[in-house]
């Protein structure tokens, strides 16, 4: 799935996959999911502590309780918001990646459990996006990790690839989420009521786009976005397995996406780190690398203009 | 001119494997071999929850599972525009209308709130009910002059337009304006609980 040259005892599903995409996850992921916990974090008190409604410990564990987690006191919840936030920009911006990773999904995988209420796919994903970026060696380039090695070691060769895992696991979790999500809307009301999408076009969701294309965009507009969306979702395998079709593949997800975000207002955090997720694995690898490194070569000649190894490592 | 192009690949493809740098995978092999395993098994547990082919709630522990529960999103077409509301239980007179949304700030306006998201899950669950009773009661009472010594918790079931036709933008409109019709009780303080809270005065 890359275009880049192979190393010569790898091929195929196993072979040796460019480095940007696992970076362009690594810098971007972080931001949607804290945008999507920022409105939260603003009222982190009536979260996770008592000052707010507090879902009692429930006898059995099922899957709206799938584990009680007590609730803390408001200045730990307060510390917790900014461990998030401070664990989710140095993820992002590559600083102590390892650590700052795993420390980010860790804090994730709580406010995931913690409540019921406040978990979304938002944070159960970023929680297994957070994870796999603490498993993988992001933070190999394009970080500020990369940035005091070369400062370090001046003669050091930066990463250009990773092992096949670091990759695939991304791009084989979007596949299968696709389809997943087609079967269910398949054997749900997708094939069978035409106006899936349309219903769920006026609740509290609802953003000034979507009432303005509800009522300006005949209903039957509807119904073949739905069955488009549908096709989609159910040929995910087919659109992103086989080369030739992944850029129309790439080009309908993130038009899905958008449109989204843009019609179901809090969603947008849920659209935009799918668009990062598909574009990190699924785009061109010169639609990442070209601004990657370009920006890349930008700020490291900016900080280190009195540096040669700096721009030696601007050059990669 | 093909032999020629054909001498320089070896040399080309030598290159190109020099120019490559890997960045190596933390931990040992048998680390990653495990951390392989483990990720095939997540998306294998995604993709089943979401395609509800299995009941992996035998095998896996919930909070695990849990995180497997990330796709299938609006799976059915709804039937009707849901709203969760709540009415007060006064001493005296009948039962009015109770904005919740000063007491759950986050996503206050959209069906994302606290309140909602309790009512979506927990409606049929008691014991949640009446903590979430109890929490609006306390809050309100603290604030206002008319106390309550109760709590109606009810959904609107608001009939969706036909596709096609025009209708207003959304905006949240006060309870009274619903019909009889649209309402849902979900949950409604007893009387004579009402009562016996405000016995001693008020609640």
């Amino acid at each position: 799935m890359s275009e880049r040259p192979a190393a010569p005892h790898s091929a195929g599903f196993a072979a040796l996959q460019p480095i940007e995409r696992l970076e362009f996850v690594r810098l971007f992921a972080p931001l949607a999911i804290l945008g999507f916990l920022a409105s939260r974090f603003v009222h982190v008190e009536h979260w996770l502590t008592t000052v707010g409604f507090v879902v009692p410990q429930r006898a059995v564990s099922d899957y709206r309780q799938p584990l009680y987690i007590p609730p803390i006191p408001v200045w730990l919840a307060f510390l917790v918001a900014i461990a998030t936030v401070a664990s989710g920009f140095a993820t992002s911006l590559g600083y102590r990646t390892r650590w700052t990773s795993g420390v980010f999904a860790g804090l994730l995988g709580y406010l995931a459990l913690a409540d019921r209420l406040e978990a979304f796919t938002v944070n159960k994903l970023g929680t297994a996006v957070a994870l796999a970026l603490f498993a993988s060696p992001a933070g190999a380039r394009f970080s500020i990790d990369a940035w005091l090695r070369c400062q370090r070691e001046p003669d050091t060769r930066l990463a250009t690839h990773v092992h096949w895992g670091n990759v695939r696991f991304f791009q084989a979790l979007l596949v299968f989420m696709y389809l997943a999500s087609g079967i269910a809307k398949a054997k749900g009301d997708w094939l069978s009521d035409p106006n899936a999408i349309w219903s769920h076009l006026h609740d509290s969701y609802q953003t000034a786009f979507t009432h303005f294309l509800a009522i300006a965009v005949p209903g039957a507009a509807f119904t073949v976005f739905q069955y488009l969306t549908l096709a989609y979702e159910l040929g995910a395998p087919l659109w992103f397995g086989v080369r030739r079709l992944r850029l129309v593949g790439l080009a309908f997800g993130l038009t899905m996406h958008a449109t989204i975000g843009v019609m179901f207002g809090p969603v947008i955090w849920f659209s935009l780190l799918m668009m990062i997720l598909l574009f990190a694995c699924f785009a061109p690898l010169r639609w990442l690398a070209r601004p990657l490194q370009g920006a890349w070569a930008k700020i490291t000649e900016t900080a280190g203009a009195n540096s040669s190894s700096l721009a030696k490592a601007a050059r990669g | 001119m093909a032999r020629k192009a054909r001498r320089s690949e070896p040399k080309k493809r030598k290159e190109a494997a020099s120019a490559i740098q890997v960045a190596p995978s933390p931990g040992p092999r048998w680390l990653r071999l495990g951390l392989g395993v483990v990720g095939a098994l997540y998306i294998a547990g995604v993709f089943i929850e979401g395609a509800g082919g299995g009941r992996l709630d035998r095998f896996v522990p919930r909070p695990v599972l849990f995180f497997c529960q990330i796709a299938a999103l609006f799976p059915r077409a709804a039937t009707y525009r849901i709203e969760y509301r709540a009415e007060g239980l006064p001493c005296q007179g009948p039962a009015f209308e109770v904005d919740v949304r000063p007491f759950f700030p986050i996503h206050a306006d959209d069906k994302e709130s606290r309140f909602d998201r309790a009512l979506h899950f927990y409606r049929n669950d008691r014991p949640t009910m009446e903590a979430l009773e109890s929490y609006v009661m306390d809050r309100y009472n603290l604030r206002e002059q008319v106390k309550i010594g109760g709590m109606l918790f009810l959904s609107l079931r608001i009939p969706i337009p036909a596709p096609g036709s025009a209708f207003p933008r959304y905006e949240r409109a006060p309870l009274a304006g619903f019909p009889k019709e649209q309402r849902k009780v979900w949950y409604a303080t007893a009387r004579d609980v009402v009562n016996r809270r405000c016995g001693g005065g008020d609640p």
